[in-house]
């Protein structure tokens, strides 16, 4: 059962897989030009229209994968060539290792932290910056409550 | 170009499970109660002398051989009476889909037929991970390749039919720094030493279908049960969930389909201050738009699938026909309880056990989010 998440803002996953299809179809563009070939040449002796080649080297429709192994032989480059394009960024991947220190101090955190905090932190963390400032805003009016009425207040 | 009217054999087919229907639904409700950590084998067998219960394997192997308009029609009528059911059959499929796709001559004649006999297999995915859910990409499941086997070792999280499946295909990178690029798919039968069961999960609905958590500690799987290349996983993955997920909005009509039933024949039988609820346009709207929303849903589940099986670019009608069935569903189901009012909210109702049932499908998939996410990109 592939329960997907939306943790550590992974509502973005979608679009991750989208510009891995885009980079893919730049690799294919590449590729293509290389080899001297026009769109209307390759979907030829792919067997598929000039629109549809056009789609998977713009990322607007996916190439599947028995289609991208005759792309591969056509354009004489293994199929590792234009996988290896869907791989992240330099910035996506630190992006991605950011979050990760994030994540890391919090656990490292915990042993010192009250549970609550430590609970309230991580919750802070997988919310829209707009959720945050609700939940900042909200402290601050118990914060301004506490100090002015006590802690019964 | 496009008919529907549904042929001799498609009427058969839905007809088949339609004279099953009574016994499924009572058995599953039985299981749903009971909570039983055996997985019972009772309803996939009935499926089984049907040849129904992995029917995409090619009439070659032994299968039915259904395309997906034909198998999204079974899958709104085993999810009308048995979505649990319904939810172990789409992992058979995800196996069957990747095997028959872009496994070997070799594989193909190994595997297929086994899952056409009456004595059923089981199937699973092992793909999620703690960090890995619909970012696969984030994979940590490590393959190393030793001569002619790879030795798999991780954790794989939420897997369906993990207690019982009898081949499973398992999801791994050669290098986790390079996961999409690095990741293979591998053939691995459920008994293969070094597997092990973890926790099974006890979930809100959907009972009949086990999840489970599976550990994979050194184990040893021969190359020759490498599905495509080495490289290939990333794309084998994102491409069997983009296909199969057609089924995953037929299961959402039949959801919806049989909440639909229970509300209309309630409502037509049920008399409050003299006449029935029926006759009060509130009710009868209510059950008017109900009926719109199941029939457009399951237009574009059939839209999907027909593009599919004409090999067309399907990827965006795909996700459109996931959030819409499974989102009728779970509007559908809801209504139909505001419907047949207290009664429904009984343990042991079926509407309880729909409302309960029907919540996972808007998650299985890839998430109703990543669904939108998926479609947005690509208009």
């Amino acid at each position: 059962m592939q329960y997907c998440t939306l943790r550590n803002g992974r509502a973005s996953a979608g679009k991750e897989q989208a510009v891995s299809y885009k980079k893919l179809g730049k690799r294919i563009q590449h590729a293509r030009e290389e080899a001297g070939l026009s769109q209307e040449q390759l979907a030829a002796i792919l067997g598929c229209s000039q629109p549809t080649l056009s789609n998977y080297e713009k990322g607007k429709s996916r190439i599947y994968l028995t289609q991208l192994q005759k792309v591969s032989e056509i354009l004489n480059r293994p199929v590792q060539y234009f996988l290896e394009a869907m791989e992240p960024s330099e910035e996506e991947r630190g992006q991605a290792y950011a979050a990760e220190i994030s994540r890391s101090y919090l656990e490292e955190a915990s042993s010192q932290m009250d549970k609550d905090i430590l609970s309230i932190l991580k919750i802070l963390q997988e919310l829209s910056p707009e959720a945050r400032r609700t939940v900042y805003e909200f402290a601050q009016w118990e914060y301004h409550k506490s100090r002015r009425y006590g802690n019964n207040g | 170009m496009v008919n529907f009217a549904l042929n001799n054999n498609q009427q058969s087919l839905i007809k088949s499970i339609r004279l099953l229907a009574p016994q499924l639904a009572q058995k599953e409700m039985e299981i749903d109660q009971h909570r039983s950590e055996a997985f019972d084998c009772s309803l996939v067998n009935e499926l089984a002398k049907l040849n129904l219960l992995n029917p995409m394997v090619p009439p070659e192997f032994g299968g039915r051989g259904l395309n997906y308009f034909d198998y999204a029609l079974l899958m709104e009528e085993i999810g009308a009476v048995s979505p649990g059911l319904a939810a172990v059959m789409i992992f058979n499929c995800h196996f069957i889909s990747i095997l028959d796709s872009i496994g070997t001559e070799e594989q193909k004649a190994q595997y297929l037929p086994v899952f056409t006999q009456q004595q059923p297999k089981l199937a699973a995915m092992a793909l999620s991970e703690k960090n890995a859910g619909s970012d696969a990409g984030n994979m940590s499941t490590l393959a190393v390749k030793k001569n002619d086997h790879y030795l798999i070792s991780g954790i794989k999280e939420y897997v369906t039919n993990g207690t019982n499946a009898d081949y499973i295909v398992c999801f791994a990178t050669l290098d986790p720094t390079r996961a999409r690029s690095q990741m293979l798919a591998l053939l691995v039968p459920g008994n293969a030493p070094g597997i092990r069961q973890g926790q099974l999960r006890k979930t809100m609905g959907i009972r009949y279908a086990h999840c489970t958590e599976l550990i994979f500690d050194n184990v040893s799987v021969p190359a020759a049960n490498l599905l495509g290349e080495e490289g290939n996983g990333y794309m084998i993955i994102t491409q069997a969930i983009d296909r199969d997920k057609v089924l995953t909005g037929a299961i959402g009509v039949g959801i919806a389909r049989a909440a639909f039933d229970m509300a209309l024949a309630f409502a037509k039988d049920r008399k409050q201050f003299g006449r029935t609820i029926y006759e009060n346009q509130a009710i009868a709207f209510e059950l008017s738009k109900m009926a719109a929303q199941i029939e457009a849903a399951r237009m574009v589940v059939w839209k999907a699938s027909w593009l599919l099986d004409n090999n067309e670019d399907f990827t965006v009608a795909a996700s459109i026909a996931k959030i819409t069935g499974t989102t009728t569903a779970e509007e559908v189901v809801s209504k139909a309880m505001d419907i047949v009012g207290g009664r429904a909210y009984l343990e042991g109702h079926p509407l309880e056990k729909l409302y309960r049932d029907v919540k996972i499908f808007s998650n299985l998939e890839g998430t109703n989010h990543i669904q939108n996410a998926i479609i947005t990109s690509l208009l």
